[in-house]
């Protein structure tokens, strides 16, 4: 019986430290990349909207080196405002249910007003005018491709919802799992408290321990700071997420771990100080002493035994003297 | 030491060692039922994990060419590996491995889907239209020469044809093993005004002495 309750506490531990893996995954998941406010932040704190105006600017360059026209028809087609809201928009796409469109028709008619600036007085023929609407067309799709804008938003946004819909299903059903797992242990444990702590130890040192070796395998696997998406400073937002990710992941991991250790270590060492010093709470241990029945049967077995007889005899002659 | 320290760590080392059992025991669980998904990310997480080279001023250092016409090692991407020389018309530039708006701002770009000059086949070079790149590729005739100075060796080709092509018609230029033909290509008109959809195409073949 005493086996058997062992190998329950241990399973219940192992489910345990199970739901809390997939606990503190989601909760990860949930906080970083699939929180808007966080990828704002992040994009915020990479200076993103910065570096897209330089690439979007910078690339609008290579087209005016072939195009024929002066660089100045490029000043204030767009701005760093029209970077901010255009990517708020494409977040809102993905994160939640309201379609915003995004387009470069601004900077389309921007373009074209500096360009028939530029070109006043000249003849430009037919041939040449297409000409100019396919660079201002080229212009406007280089710009969508800088504040990385998508066709498939709607399909991003979809992937998502349904993403974040089973996240939350498996989080409630986790935490079901922790709950009854954490009951099992309270009810196998019994009043010995210093076993309870001991195999929730167990089962922090377990998730600690598991978060430790997943992170070793993620960063000996993959380099995330050579991921390349799009242009670079989207790469530097996603690579900031995905640190922040394994970041917080091996935090956690190094936290469960030596909390687990500790309250493995401090529990086993209350119960044997204890245990040792003849103060032992826990009579439980003694099954002799558990009931009359057993205490009387024990000192039967002692009274056959010549060895002990004998030992019994001789410091009740002793204790005489 | 006292013996319930012992006893303590005893207990301790048995927990620890059978939370190692489980925690193995977890891991085999997940590459059993998400082992294929995991390879899969992997997988997809190393194909976008390149090292592009920031600085396209980083030069390629010395390598050589042995006798499969195979080089020794390869520049980095975005990198400065050799200049194209055109006497007819004036043309000195740096050429950079690869072929992204930014290489061409700087100089020549070399499409990193061709062979190196000196390697026997097809070699693709690109160039900006402007004043100082190739504006005057009009003003070439068949029989001109161009030579490219690599770090490893220097290579002369003959022009023998030009042509007109549009800029989606790629097989115009094929990369092939056979024969180390380079092209050179700008955008045409030269003159243009707006987004040119033409590219002024030069074929050279080697010259060897």
């Amino acid at each position: 019986m005493k086996k058997v309750k062992s190998v329950f506490r241990y399973v219940f531990a192992s489910v345990l430290a199970i739901s809390l893996i997939i606990y503190f995954v989601i909760n990860t998941f949930s906080s970083t990349l699939f929180d808007k406010n966080y990828v704002l932040k992040v994009i915020d704190e990479t200076g993103y909207y910065d570096k897209i105006y330089g690439y979007a600017t910078s690339n609008f360059e290579n087209y005016i080196i072939q195009s024929g026209l002066d660089k100045s028809v490029l000043e204030g087609i767009i701005t760093r405002e029209d970077i901010v809201n255009d990517t708020q928009k494409i977040l809102t796409n993905i994160y939640s249910n309201i379609e915003e469109t995004v387009n470069a028709d601004s900077l389309k008619t921007k373009l074209h007003a500096n360009i028939d600036t530029a070109t006043q007085g000249m003849l430009v023929t037919e041939e040449q005018k297409a000409s100019l609407n396919a660079f201002v067309d080229e212009v406007a799709k280089e710009y969508l491709n800088a504040i990385a804008h998508f066709d498939y938003e709607k399909e991003i946004f979809n992937a998502c919802h349904k993403f974040s819909f089973v996240l939350d299903v498996t989080n409630k059903l986790v935490l079901i799992f922790a709950a009854v797992s954490l009951f099992g242990l309270m009810v196998t444990c019994g009043k010995r408290f210093y076993r309870l702590i001991s195999f929730i130890g167990f089962s922090l040192f377990t998730t600690g321990l598991f978060f430790i070796i997943m992170n070793i395998f993620v960063n000996t696997k993959i380099n995330i700071q050579t991921i390349t998406i799009l242009n670079e400073a989207f790469s530097f937002v996603i690579r900031e997420i995905l640190s922040a990710i394994l970041g917080q992941i091996v935090g956690k991991g190094l936290l469960m771990f030596f909390g687990g250790f500790v309250l493995i270590f401090v529990s086993n060492l209350v119960h044997n100080y204890f245990k040792y010093q003849g103060v032992n709470e826990d009579k439980t241990d003694k099954p002799a002493y558990k009931s009359k029945k057993k205490r009387i049967k024990n000192r039967k077995k002692k009274d056959k035994n010549p060895k002990l007889l004998a030992e019994k005899n001789n410091n009740k002659i002793t204790e005489k003297k | 030491m006292p013996k319930f320290l012992g006893k303590t760590i005893k207990a301790t080392i048995i927990s620890i060692i059978v939370a190692l059992f489980v925690t193995i025991a977890i891991i085999v669980c997940v590459n059993i039922f998400a082992g294929a998904q995991i390879e899969q990310t992997i997988t997809l997480a190393n194909r976008v994990a390149i090292d592009i080279k920031q600085e396209t001023e980083t030069e390629f250092k010395e390598t050589t060419i042995n006798e499969n016409q195979k080089l020794a090692s390869y520049p980095d991407y975005g990198s400065k590996y050799a200049t194209i020389e055109i006497p007819q018309i004036g043309v000195d530039l740096p050429v950079y491995f690869g072929d992204t708006l930014e290489i061409l701002k700087n100089g020549v770009g070399h499409s990193s889907g061709s062979y190196f000059p000196g390697e026997g086949g097809s070699i693709i070079y690109m160039g900006h239209n402007s004043e100082n790149v190739f504006r005057k590729f009009s003003e070439l005739q068949v029989g001109n020469e161009i030579i490219v100075k690599t770090t490893y060796g220097e290579f002369k080709y003959k022009i023998y044809d030009m042509q007109l092509i549009n800029e989606k018609e790629l097989d115009k230029l094929p990369v092939q093993r056979d024969k180390e033909i380079l092209m050179v290509y700008t955008c045409y008109p030269f003159n243009n005004i707006g987004y040119a959809t033409q590219r002024y195409v030069v074929y050279a073949e080697r010259v060897t002495e």
